[in-house]
């Protein structure tokens, strides 16, 4: 282990897979990471790439048919895979919270926005055991509100006589509403238009660190990415293949996959003749070991590349047969 | 505030209002149809009535159709069919159902009063006894944090559903009353009693109705439980589920009011469709256990084609559906908010 005083997220070779009928899914396989608390990390990879299933696995929500095969997610010290199960439960919300896909359903439609609130609150004993009046409840419900910028009626209205923006202004209030040391949030402007997710990833960077607190964030937009981290991971077929502060990834990045990522971003110059990147990534069901973005290109590694740290927090997985690609 | 709460008001009432209109326009199409459909058959209760006892006692064929005419001329069928369809509405608003043929001078509402209380006893009671159990049951089942035994507690009694509940009536019978004696054989009260408010009738009558009710319960429970079990694996694929979980809620929290509560909307509309039925909803248990109830007397009434009564039984049956769809119209806003007073 590095310093045990570490402060903040760490995962240490995780692998979280499918088990399908078809075979092994390895959706993440054998991710690393350190993310020091009160930072931002954003997650970017093309479609299918195990951002999702990632983030899933930091919450330890990983569903059937999935599994955490292996490894650890270290919140300060302690790794949350070995809670038991109850402690779990009370870990999330209070230590690690999530901040659902913003094209998703993620209120309950036939409970009110205060009481979706409250209910997390009360399940962790916030309030303690003295009984509460619901003055006191409502206080606290407008104080998460008016930090997320909403108005107090929002308090008594049901899912669906919100905006998506509100919605995920109220998710946001309900991520943070027990100071956690580490929010993860999934595509959470995803569906939202443009002004609005703008403002909304403004109040969400504003809490975070009002809170102090790390966030993993998982985001298609480069640019929205770009502007809001202060660290980029690329995913790419279940691997990181390049992790580092935003300015060294954008300005240098090392990996070939980085490089036609970055490149095939539109810009204003380039939005005639749009680049994508060539092919297609490899299947992840039993997929053999050695460098994937290789085969990408009719290369051939057998050998799984090394996670090395090339120059101060900037790693990538280097692998020779493939490093002048995108040059 | 005052305006918003008057403004609310208004439009609650309008909604309600619209609904109740439709509850009367559903019951006028109704009652028209069955007004309607004997006279277009060309068939002639009282006649029929009338030649059937002729051939059991022995009549005369000759006076036969001067004593229909006067029967006729009683039931008011030789008016003239707007005539007729004005009466009938009238007597319909007033619940007047007219005289029994079979039991001719006794009127169609007492012969319905005396056992609409025994049905609506039983099949109330009953019904929601099913519904909360096979919900329960179901919810159970659909839960996957539910403790693993409870499958093989609950599906031996689902395979029930597959069961008619007239079968299971009488299996129930030979094994309960006829094998062990611990309950009636039939009859909703003891044949030596005479019906009174008292407590030792109570319990009789309790007793009575336990080998009926089990038989329906039993025969629905798998009805109401494979629903909402449905119900309830759709729930967990939902959204609000993931986040439920991400919030660190207990599981009897999510359990209730996240899984169950959003699962059991679709089982309350089943559950007003089947309070509607009530009335006629178990004939044929009636029958066996000869229950002093509405399926028993619609029963008799088709056996000795006691048209007044049928027509009667129908017209109930249909103001119970009406009544039960109008009401769960004015609770269902209530219980999903998505629905409102305002729209539909
Ligand atoms: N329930 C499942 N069963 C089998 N395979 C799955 C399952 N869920 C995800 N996968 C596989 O895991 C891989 C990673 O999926 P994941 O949803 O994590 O990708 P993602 O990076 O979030 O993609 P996107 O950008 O589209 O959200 C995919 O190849 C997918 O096919
Ligand atoms: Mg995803």
């Amino acid at each position: 282990m590095t310093s045990s005083s570490f402060k903040g997220l760490r995962v240490k070779d995780l692998q979280v897979y499918y088990d399908t009928p078809e075979g092994v899914v390895k959706a993440v396989d054998g991710i690393s990471f350190s993310l020091p608390q009160g930072k931002r990390l954003a997650l970017v990879g093309e479609s299918g790439s195990g951002k999702s299933t990632l983030s899933m696995a930091l919450m330890r929500l990983t569903r059937a048919p999935g599994r955490i095969a292996g490894g650890n997610i270290f919140l300060d010290e302690d790794d949350i895979l070995d809670l038991d199960v109850e402690e779990m439960r009370l870990a999330r919300l209070s230590k690690i919270s999530l901040v659902p896909q913003g094209a998703m359903n993620s209120l309950n439609p036939v409970l009110r926005i205060k009481d979706q609130i409250l209910d997390g609150l009360f399940d962790h004993q916030v309030f303690g055991s003295k009984k509460i009046t619901k003055d006191e409840q409502l206080s606290k419900v407008n104080e998460l509100l008016s930090a997320v910028e909403l108005l107090p009626s929002v308090a008594d209205m049901y899912p669906h006589e919100l905006s998506g923006g509100m919605k995920q202004r109220v998710a946001i209030a309900i991520a943070t509403s027990m100071d956690p040391k580490v929010i993860v949030a999934d595509e959470p402007t995803s569906a939202l238009d443009v002004v609005v997710q703008r403002t909304v990833m403004q109040t969400l960077g504003r809490l975070q660190e009002g809170l102090e607190a790390s966030i993993v964030l998982v985001g298609h937009d480069m640019g929205l990415v770009a502007q809001f981290a202060d660290f980029v991971g690329v995913m790419y077929a279940g691997r990181m293949v390049e992790l580092g502060p935003v300015n060294s990834v954008f300005e240098k990045p090392l990996h070939p996959y980085t490089r036609l990522l970055i490149r095939s971003l539109p810009t204003l110059e380039n939005k005639e003749d749009f680049v994508g990147i060539p092919g297609l990534p490899p299947p992840l069901l039993n997929l053999p070991p050695g460098c994937t973005f290789c085969t990408r290109f009719g290369r051939e590694n057998k050998n799984t590349p090394p996670w090395k740290e090339i120059s101060k927090d900037h790693w990538i997985s280097e692998c020779e047969v493939c490093s002048d690609i995108g040059k | 505030m005052k305006s918003v709460t008057k403004y609310l008001g208004n439009i609650f009432q309008y909604y309600i209002v619209r609904r109740f209109l439709f509850f009367v326009l559903i019951i006028w199409l109704a009652s028209t149809t069955i007004f309607l459909i004997p006279r277009l058959s060309g068939q002639d209760p009282v006649k029929e009535k009338l030649l059937l006892e002729a051939q059991r006692g022995g009549h005369m064929q000759a006076g036969l159709e001067e004593m229909a005419k006067a029967y006729q001329k009683k039931f008011g069928l030789d008016k003239p069919l707007y005539v007729q369809y004005v009466n009938y509405m009238k007597d319909l608003v007033r619940f007047d159902f007219g005289p029994s043929i079979a039991y001719f001078p006794k009127s169609v509402n007492s012969l319905i009063g005396d056992s609409v209380i025994w049905t609506l006893g039983l099949l109330s009671v009953v019904t929601f006894l099913a519904f909360f159990l096979g919900t329960l049951a179901g919810a159970l089942l659909g839960w996957p944090r539910s403790p693993g035994f409870l499958q093989y507690v609950f599906m031996p009694i689902l395979t029930l559903a597959a069961i008619p509940y007239y079968l299971l009536a009488l299996v129930l019978i030979y094994i309960f009353a006829f094998n062990l004696e611990w309950f009636p054989l039939f009859g909703g009260y003891a044949v030596a009693n005479l019906p009174e408010w008292s407590f030792t009738f109570a319990i009789e009558v309790i007793h009575h109705a336990i080998l009926p009710g089990a038989s329906i319960v039993l025969a629905s429970l798998g009805f109401w439980a494979l629903g909402m079990r449905g119900m309830m694996i759709t729930t967990q694929g939902e959204d609000f589920m993931i986040q439920a979980e991400a919030k660190g809620l207990k599981g009897i929290r999510m359990f209730f009011n996240y899984a169950v509560r959003n699962a059991i909307l679709p089982q309350t509309t089943a559950l007003a469709l089947s309070l509607g039925t009530v009335f006629t909803g178990s004939v044929l248990v009636e029958v066996i256990f000869r229950y002093p109830g509405l399926g028993n007397t619609l029963y008799q009434a088709i056996r000795l084609n006691d048209f007044f009564v049928i027509r009667g039984l129908i017209f109930i049956v249909i103001v119970s559906l009406g009544l039960a769809t109008f009401l769960i119209d004015i609770a269902y806003p209530l219980l999903d908010p998505r629905v409102s007073y305002k729209k539909g």
